[in-house]
């Protein structure tokens, strides 16, 4: 292999376009080898950020997975734990989604899953409480932590999860278990965020589900408490979401930020 | 000047990688390894379980970060975020030593940004030198501490290369200012997949090719056999061979004692079995010690943890 002619820029993007668009290389061809190496990390890669998927499907079809997850999404960062988002819309565009509906759904849980349990902990400023006594409630928001994340499913994804652990390699739950599970699940809402360093997910009903989904887009507690269409308690949600976790300030939609000082 | 007292001090310590079936291990069981390296980018999150973790080893061992994808000869730009959370996680740990190897990762693929997510090789040509080291200098310049560049396997082999693989990389540590890290196993499976006639007197003479004052680090590892004409992958699946403990014997008298690490990172043994390894790695160093003393080449001046 020769690059003579072409400057260093060029000759790196023709051997990754290769590495990553070239199909049916003999496996003579050096260029097989890091075709496979590529493909093994990112299959170990999957299997690390979606654990309990790796043990429902097994590994024989996380091979395919990552292969087809290679070709939507590029690794990007240079972590490989950054990479993988996409699976669950990969699962749910995919002939696993007619044989296992709830498959997509577990990917997209344990991805929050996998993000909660790398993002900062932020602790809540107990002094932005002072100003729910200060302004009208629709001049005041909720800042959540930037680990939070709410996710809802009309398959019990979290009892399903819980069935696959403990986190040991090859254990997996009997079948019976998970057509029991399947069959009298209810639809789940849940908050997923870093808790005391370690992901934790905790139940909603629906109406915290919607709120949290609105404050997320900066909706006010005003607003939220106004709103008729749910049954939303923002006295009784307050608590329960310093306590887990869930957000770090109340914050004035005009005015600087306690915590940051901003 | 970077930072680089602690690495003077673990000169001729002996470590292994660490990888996560140890990680209790390592945390409970702390004698018989002077230090231990990780891959930086598994600890990259800035809050979790690993980031606990590695604070919590760093209080028990001195930690070499070991990366596997600066991509050091990426003729696209390094990405500013990848330096900055290896920068958060060398400013929290405080690693004796910082490496990577001499190859390239970041590209382009049909207009969008590309990690590719393995050690790709370089030609050896003076563009390849000139890019490598501005990456090198980017990056000590923002960690504030001089890393480690080390020789990689290529399964391509290039026609005609204006330098050879020594050349190239004594050249890029002279304009950068980074040190070489050495990986003795890499040699020879180069040599090996180069169908040299004699891998280890190859190897041998590669090692010639190097200023005896640029290398600080070794790598030892092993691979999986391969039937005679297929190319070796470098899986560091094996314990380290016969052929290998002979070419570090040979560098051990050509630069003297460095930081050793045994790399185990495929169908790993437990940690007993890394700790024999490691064993196995002082008594080469302590052979060398004797050799040099009984031609009267003097004391190396050994840490005590290999001399005890």
């Amino acid at each position: 292999m020769g690059c003579q002619h072409l400057s260093l820029r060029e000759w790196q993007h023709n051997l990754t376009t290769d590495i990553f668009q070239k199909y049916d290389v003999d496996d003579a061809n050096p260029l097989a080898i890091y075709q496979n190496n590529l493909l093994m990390t990112a299959t170990r890669s999957l299997s690390i950020s979606y654990p309990v998927m790796a043990k429902m499907i097994g590994h024989d079809v996380m091979i395919p997975l990552a292969s087809r997850l290679l070709k939507q999404e590029l690794p990007e960062t240079g972590d490989w734990a950054d990479w993988g988002e996409e699976l669950a819309l990969l699962i749910h565009e995919s002939e696993l989604n007619e044989q296992l509906p709830m498959l997509a759904d577990m990917a997209r849980f344990e991805w929050l899953i996998h993000l909660a349990g790398r993002r900062a902990e932020v602790p809540f400023c107990s002094a932005s409480l002072e100003l729910l006594s200060l302004y009208e409630l629709d001049e005041l928001t909720v800042t959540l932590s930037p680990s939070v994340e709410v996710f809802r499913s009309h398959y019990p994804i979290s009892k399903l999860w819980a069935l696959h652990q403990p986190d040991v390699p090859d254990y997996s739950p009997a079948p019976e278990q998970i057509i029991k599970e399947l069959e009298n699940g209810t639809p789940q809402y849940l908050a997923i965020a870093q808790f005391r360093g370690r992901p934790a997910q905790e139940p909603l009903d629906q109406s915290e589900h919607e709120a949290m989904t609105e404050l997320i887009f900066g909706k006010s507690i005003g607003h939220l408490i106004d709103d008729q269409t749910t049954k939303f308690n923002f006295i009784q949600w307050l608590p329960k979401a310093i306590q887990n976790g869930w957000i770090t300030e109340i914050t004035h939609t005009h005015s600087t930020s306690i915590q940051n000082g901003e | 000047m970077f930072r680089s007292e602690h690495h003077q001090a673990l000169s001729a310590a002996v470590g292994v990688g660490l990888r996560h079936p140890h990680y209790q291990d390592a945390l409970s069981e702390t004698a018989g390894v002077d230090f231990v390296e990780v891959h930086s980018e598994n600890f990259f999150a800035p809050a979790g379980a690993t980031r606990d973790f590695i604070r919590a080893v760093s209080e028990r061992y001195p930690i070499s970060l070991h990366g596997t994808s600066l991509g050091l000869g990426s003729a696209e730009p390094i990405n500013t975020d990848y330096i900055q959370r290896l920068k958060n996680l060398t400013d929290d740990i405080r690693p004796f030593a910082i490496s990577d190897h001499a190859s390239f990762s970041w590209s382009r693929l049909n207009g969008r940004r590309l990690h590719a997510g393995d050690l790709l090789p370089l030609p050896f040509i003076e563009e390849a030198v000139n890019i490598m080291a501005e990456n090198i200098d980017r990056v000590q310049q923002i960690l504030g501490q001089q890393l480690l560049l080390e020789n990689l396997v290529s399964y391509i082999q290039f026609k005609q290369s204006p330098m050879s693989e020594m050349e190239f990389l004594t050249k890029v540590a002279e304009q950068s200012g980074c040190a070489l890290l050495l990986d003795i196993n890499n040699l020879l499976v180069n040599a090996h997949n180069q169908k040299a006639d004699d891998p280890l007197q190859t190897a041998k003479q590669w090692i010639d090719e190097l200023p005896i004052d640029l290398v600080k680090e070794f790598h030892l590892a092993g691979y999986t056999p391969v039937a005679p004409g297929q190319l070796i992958i470098d899986d560091h699946s094996q314990a380290v061979n016969e052929e290998c403990w002979a070419l570090f014997d040979y560098a051990l008298d050509h630069f003297s004692p460095q930081t050793t690490l045994i790399e185990w990172d495929n169908q790993l043994p437990d940690w007993q079995r890394l700790q024999q390894e490691a064993e196995r790695a002082r008594r080469h160093i302590l052979q060398h010690v004797q050799r040099q003393n009984i031609s009267g080449g003097g004391s190396h001046g050994l840490p005590t943890s290999v001399t005890a």
